[in-house]
């Protein structure tokens, strides 16, 4: 059926009506009554009005929002009384001194307001130069660490301190009346006022008690067991042991000589990691930068080494061998250097797997030292004495003996003896021991599993642990006699020849703890405290630094105020001459160990954690590591030419999607199942695996664990190698890495190049200007082309940072250091692994190496991205400390919307965290990514509770009060230390001056043991930063894009011979 | 002039009148929901109560909630942001087109465009806020006082999200007040 209707809606359509047709193209057809209904009579008797309803829901809103609304409850208190030296708002520094059995420091300690909240070097101390290391500038957070014993304890129980000091009187005059042996464990003790005091104890205690007095015979001497027997036994973590007794055997001295790393020229290190963990890192540092002076005479270090220590990255010359070829390697240098100086006495010596010219590189670290005779130093970390024997032999061959290595002035910080402890620990196996102390020491935990010390401490019928916090220790201790932080004490040290530092409290005790000197003197029955003991003997036998205008002041006001003086030496100590004994390097020579096939395990100390007395600290563990960059984590560290598939067949590239292999590793019986972390550099067919893990938490987490119990024990003497057996196991893990981009990527990054080109041509060749092309075709300095207006930078000040390459360590004190003074959050693993790390500084590191063709293609050619990413087994290693790089033509502040990132008139790119809404356009901008996004609330979300200490009520103390705590959803970064220049700048005012170069320090610059960051007025034209950004070696992270940063990089320079195809 | 239809086959069989479609056609509206109506209810329901909860918790913990970092500053919110610009985008973009070619049948279509360009106002306030950490919407108010709020970035995106929102808004209260748009 066809359909030829018509369908229309009514007569006017069927007609085209016009007035119809017109209405048709409205959509509604029909005039809509809305002025009818709002015009209605009813709407006006309706119970609700218009006006009521406005009123409801503006009070509906306005309640809601208010509701919405805490003030926040701040509880401060006042003063009852002000103490003279108190200003709030105003830090005081008081010297200090860090020594907790490892790491020395002469400190200055800020306080707010009664509270330490910084550690900065002294610059006084003979020692250490006014450095500071990741280790002690984090040790204030410690202070506050609420793992810390509140009070004493009696077998896990919390007592009082009477009830505690009545029970070990009784004990002590027990054995005082009826004899027996009393034993103080400790690490290395360097103060002689403590010496002192225990020796005091001896001769008390060996005196019988004159109450009950000992039986004795006719003649009046004591009978049967009735004596009492003290001994003072002290052990390092760390072994130096094999060197004391290597130079008593060679030099008659049973001390660490010091060493002058200044004065060196020729830099020889077998395994020692000096820079950073060696006996006295801090003060080498600050020596060894001295002279790595491209500009002046540089020195040339050369590192054996089988893990890729801090030191060896920085070396010129790095040789990988495996551990049980140190003796091998150090026999060669001296058959080298015997052979160059005409002499006799070779010792047959070898290596087994030479895969990176070892054998070349000895040798030509033998022609070096020979020509720079008396101007070299050689050292090693063995803790073989026959290794640290031959090491003697070739010092004094090369002269170097009495020039950089000084016998007069001797080392006091490593004096543990492993013979000793060895024989402690059989006495208390034999239940000899009636009474054992331990301070600054956690044996339980360092000592070697083999010695069995916590069996043997089972059989001590009494310990007394001065642990400051619970530790393997104090766990198994009867009492706990918990003593004060070193921030809380009073004390001496005497850590190098005739120098004296102090310590005094900048805190009044925050737990019921007490010194365990004046614990020690409350039991004798002393009416003196320890306090009195330090002032007597040094208000009379210190000669303070000479200054005339303390003539009213005591000498001990002087030298507390200074935190250093000088000791009147007795005289018969200085009279000991090194003499040399040529028998002993012959027979040391004919004792060496042999190399070794088959995988073996350095155990290492870590920058970070060292012997894991402060594995409880979250900045320590959240300061990446400074090779791997990995934090919060223990691991396997292993050369990932290993780790290909046709080795173990491991993931060498880590990420937050892309986990760890683990394996199992055996020494000895004893096994650990650990993550593996590719390290190129690391010698092949070992691995390494760091110390003092298994001790510090993550939440509730226990952080790796103890290798130290799996140390071996050859002659006596702990070994920090071992044959290991590897097996690979199918689980996997996460680890956490700040840096999982390793390569350049051919940009003008990390700039650096070789001492002869660097002396022999102009700064076109090593250091050119970035040039790019203009719109005519001409190729100009990135400064000419311009978008942007210039800001007024010429007037007042333009603060700025100079950071020289060449003496970065990449150690990461100013990372803590940094932490420390602008209060950055910690934020845990997890956080760290998402790249959400809040560290303001970074220390990027780069590895380099010559490419190879057959690898990487021709990388001048054409850019194989993929290519540059491949690592080779043993590269070169550069560290770039990377913070905002207050760019005068700044990308992040031409995005903020709210102008919350702006340009000062002092030329830093600063943060208005109130005005900031969290937008991120400035992160996205920026090309160096330095800023930092509040992700979460760190002071306040659970997540972080066991991470930040900011959560803490205690730990909250650390924070500096000059430096707001940034809250959710707000950008942060590197301020340049505003807070400290605006205090400098009231300094300078209040005295009328201009403010001085140098006054005013970064956090971070001043954090610095070797010198490597320094802060000033560039517009100051004798500023030291000002000199160094025009100098030939300065140039700017990524010159090419033209945002002129105020941060300067310098040129690294490596004394090495410079490669063919680099100068073609 | 008027011009007829060509013949062609009847849409409609059945011999139904006008009210029979009326009434066809409002039956699902008006008539009781069935079995599977009420299971795709719930289902939106609790889609749309995730997403609540999930507003809720962000709102309660912080954007780190989204998975973004320190490189990937913008990952999950601009990638929201832009998906509902496009919805508004689009949604305007058929509401013109039909109205500029004058189709008559466009009705439906513009009501369930218009509608995504309503919601994407909504969201468009509401993602910038939550994005932000300013749930107050202070920012709005605070950023005309600063030089440089005249540049890219936040601003434009309010700009741009409030300019379709009012837009809309003025387009609906002319299509109320019964005048042609």
């Amino acid at each position: 059926m066809s359909n030829n209707k018509v369908y229309w809606r009514g007569t006017e359509e069927l007609e085209k009506d016009p007035a119809f047709v017109k209405s048709a193209e409205k959509e509604f057809a029909e005039h809509l009554p809305i002025d009818e209904f709002l015009g209605k009579k009813e709407l006006d008797s309706t119970n609700t009005s218009r006006r009521d309803f406005l009123k409801f829901m503006g009070f509906g809103i306005t309640a809601a929002t208010l509701a919405a609304c805490e003030t926040p409850v701040v509880k401060s208190l006042p003063y009852v009384v002000k103490p003279d030296e108190v200003m709030p708002g105003i830090a005081n520094y008081y010297a200090s001194t860090h020594f907790d059995g490892f790491d020395f420091a002469s400190v200055l300690v800020k306080t707010r307001e009664g509270r330490p909240i910084h550690i900065e070097g002294n610059k006084l101390s003979k020692t250490t130069k006014g450095g500071v290391s990741a280790r002690v500038n984090s040790s204030v957070l410690s202070l506050y660490n609420k793992r810390r014993f509140e009070g004493p304890m009696k077998e896990g129980q919390s007592v009082d301190w009477a009830s505690v000091d009545s029970e070990i009187t009784t004990l002590l005059n027990n054995i005082r009346s009826n004899g027996g042996n009393v034993r103080f464990l400790s690490s290395t003790m360097i103060s002689p006022s403590s010496m002192g005091l225990i020796e005091e104890f001896k001769t008390w205690m060996e005196s019988g008690n004159a109450e009950d007095p000992v039986m004795t015979d006719s003649a009046g001497a004591p009978v049967g067991s009735g004596s009492a027997s003290v001994k003072h036994v002290m052990y390092d973590a760390v072994s130096s042991a094999a060197m004391i007794e290597a130079n008593k055997r060679t030099h008659g001295i049973a001390a660490i000589p010091g060493y002058d790393f200044d004065k060196a020229k020729v830099i020889v290190s077998f395994g020692a990691d000096f820079l950073v963990n060696w006996i006295n890192p801090i003060g080498y540092a600050r020596d060894y930068a001295k002279g790595r002076n491209p500009e002046g005479e540089m020195s040339k270090h050369y590192q054996f080494e089988s893990v890729m220590s801090t030191t060896g990255s920085n070396a010129d010359v790095r040789g990988a061998i495996k551990p049980s070829e140190m003796a091998a390697a150090v026999a060669m240098l001296g058959n080298a250097v015997v052979g160059m100086m005409g002499k006799e006495g070779v010792i047959s010596a070898s290596l087994v797997a030479d895969d990176n010219n070892v054998e070349a590189k000895i040798k030509d670290a033998a022609s070096k030292l020979v020509a720079a005779r008396g101007k070299g130093l050689v050292i090693s970390d063995s803790n073989d004495p026959n290794v640290q024997t031959i090491v003697n032999g070739i010092n004094e061959m090369l002269g170097n003996i009495g020039s950089t290595i000084d016998f007069s002035e001797t080392t006091n910080l490593r004096k543990g003896s492993d013979a000793d402890v060895a024989a402690m620990v059989g006495e208390m196996n034999g239940g000899q021991v009636d009474l054992l102390f331990v301070m600054d020491a956690d044996p339980s935990y360092t000592m070697p599993g083999a010695w069995g010390f916590a069996d043997a401490m089972a059989k001590v019928k009494n310990v007394v642990s001065f642990a400051e916090k619970p530790d393997f220790t104090s766990q198994d201790a009867k009492y706990v006699c918990p003593t004060h932080h070193y921030l809380e004490s009073w004390n001496d040290a005497n850590p190098y020849g005739a120098e004296v530092t102090f310590s005094q409290p900048a805190i009044n005790p925050i737990n019921k703890t007490r010194q365990w000197q004046d614990s020690l003197l409350t039991w004798m029955g002393s009416s003196e405290t320890y306090y009195d003991i330090l002032k007597k003997k040094w208000d009379t036998n210190v000669t303070a630094q000479d200054d005339p205008s303390v003539i009213f002041a005591s000498k001990w006001n002087k030298i507390v105020h200074d935190g250093v003086g000088t000791m009147a030496m007795p005289e018969e100590e200085t009279a000991v001459e090194p003499v040399f004994n040529p028998a002993a390097v012959s027979s040391a020579a004919s004792a060496l160990t042999k190399p070794q096939d088959g995988w073996e395990v350095t155990f290492y100390l870590k920058a970070g954690i060292g012997i894991g007395t402060n594995a409880d600290n979250p900045w320590l563990q959240e300061l990446p590591d400074p090779v791997t960059k990995v934090v919060w984590d223990q691991y396997v560290t292993m050369n990932p030419v290993d780790m290909d598939p046709e080795g173990f067949d491991l993931n060498t590239h880590l990420g937050e999607q892309q986990r760890s292999g683990m394996v199992r590793i055996t020494v000895n019986g004893a096994s650990m199942e650990l993550p593996v972390v590719a390290v190129p550099g690391q010698k092949r067919g070992t691995i390494g695996v760091a110390l003092g893990y298994g001790k510090g938490y993550e939440g509730e987490r226990l952080i790796g664990e103890n290798a130290f119990a799996m140390l071996p024990v050859a002659n006596g003497f702990i070994q920090y190698s071992a044959p290991v057996t590897i097996e690979k196991i199918e689980r996997r893990y996460n680890i956490a890495s700040t840096q999982t981009q390793h390569t350049m990527m051919g940009r003008k990054i990390l700039n650096e190049t070789t001492l002869t080109e660097f002396k022999g041509n102009d700064r076109e060749h090593w250091n050119p200007l970035v040039k790019i092309t203009n719109a005519y075709g001409e190729k100009v300095t990135v400064d000419k082309l311009d978008l942007w207006a210039e800001h007024d930078i010429d007037l007042g000040h333009r603060w700025g940072l100079s950071i020289d390459l060449n003496t970065c360590i990449g150690c990461g004190a100013c990372v803590t250091a940094c932490h420390s003074e602008n209060n950055v959050p910690v934020v845990g693993k997890d956080e760290v692994n998402r790249t959400r790390s809040m560290s303001w500084m970074r220390i990027d590191r780069y590895f380099s190496s010559d490419a190879d063709p057959e690898v990487h293609g021709d990388i001048n050619q054409e850019k194989d991205y993929h290519a540059m990413e491949i690592p080779s087994a043993y590269p070169e290693v550069g560290f770039m400390p990377v913070m905002c790089q207050h760019c005068n033509h700044a990308p992040c502040e031409t995005v903020c919307p709210v102008a919350a990132t702006t340009h000062s008139d002092e030329g830093y790119n600063q943060m208005t965290y109130n005005r900031c809404i969290g937008t991120r356009y400035c992160a996205n901008n920026c090309p160096f990514k330095v800023r930092r996004f509040n992700w979460f609330n760190y002071v306040g979300d659970s997540k972080f509770t066991d991470v930040n200490p900011s959560q803490d009520n205690l730990a909250r103390m650390v924070l500096n009060p000059d430096v707001v705590v940034r809250s959710r959803g707000v950008m942060e970064k590197c301020s340049l230390c505003v807070q400290r220049v605006q205090a400098g700048k009231l300094e300078a005012k209040k005295a009328g001056e201009p403010v001085r170069d140098g006054s005013i320090q970064t956090a971070c610059s001043s954090a610095c043991p070797t010198n490597a960051i320094t802060f000033g007025d560039i517009n100051d034209k004798n500023s030291q930063v000002c000199s160094q950004a025009m100098n030939d070696r300065a140039y700017n992270l990524l010159e090419e894009i033209g945002v002129q940063p105020n941060v300067w990089y310098q040129t690294k320079v490596r004394n090495t011979e410079p490669n063919a195809e680099q100068t073609a | 002039m008027q011009r007829e239809s060509a013949i062609r086959e009847p849409l409609i069989l059945g011999n139904k009148t006008y009210h029979d479609i009326t009434e066809d056609v409002c039956a699902p509206v008006e008539g009781k929901a069935n079995k599977y109506w009420y299971i795709v209810f719930s289902l939106s329901v609790m889609v749309a109560l995730w997403g609540v909860g999930c507003i809720l918790y962000t709102i309660g913990r912080g954007i780190g909630t989204w998975g973004l970092n320190t490189t990937v500053d913008w990952a999950w919110d601009i990638t929201n942001f832009v998906w509902w610009v496009g919805i508004g985008h689009a949604g305007t973009l058929i509401s013109a087109v039909l109205l500029l070619f004058r189709q008559k049948w466009r009705m439906a279509i513009n009501r369930s465009a218009e509608a995504m360009t309503h919601l994407r106002g909504d969201h468009g306030g509401f993602v910038p806020r939550v994005s932000t950490w300013d749930v107050s919407g202070w920012h709005i108010g605070y950023s005309q006082f600063q030089t440089s709020s005249v540049r890219f970035g936040l601003t434009s995106t309010r700009h741009s999200s409030g300019t379709y929102l009012r837009s809309q808004l003025i387009s609906r209260f002319h299509l109320c007040s019964g005048t042609s748009v």
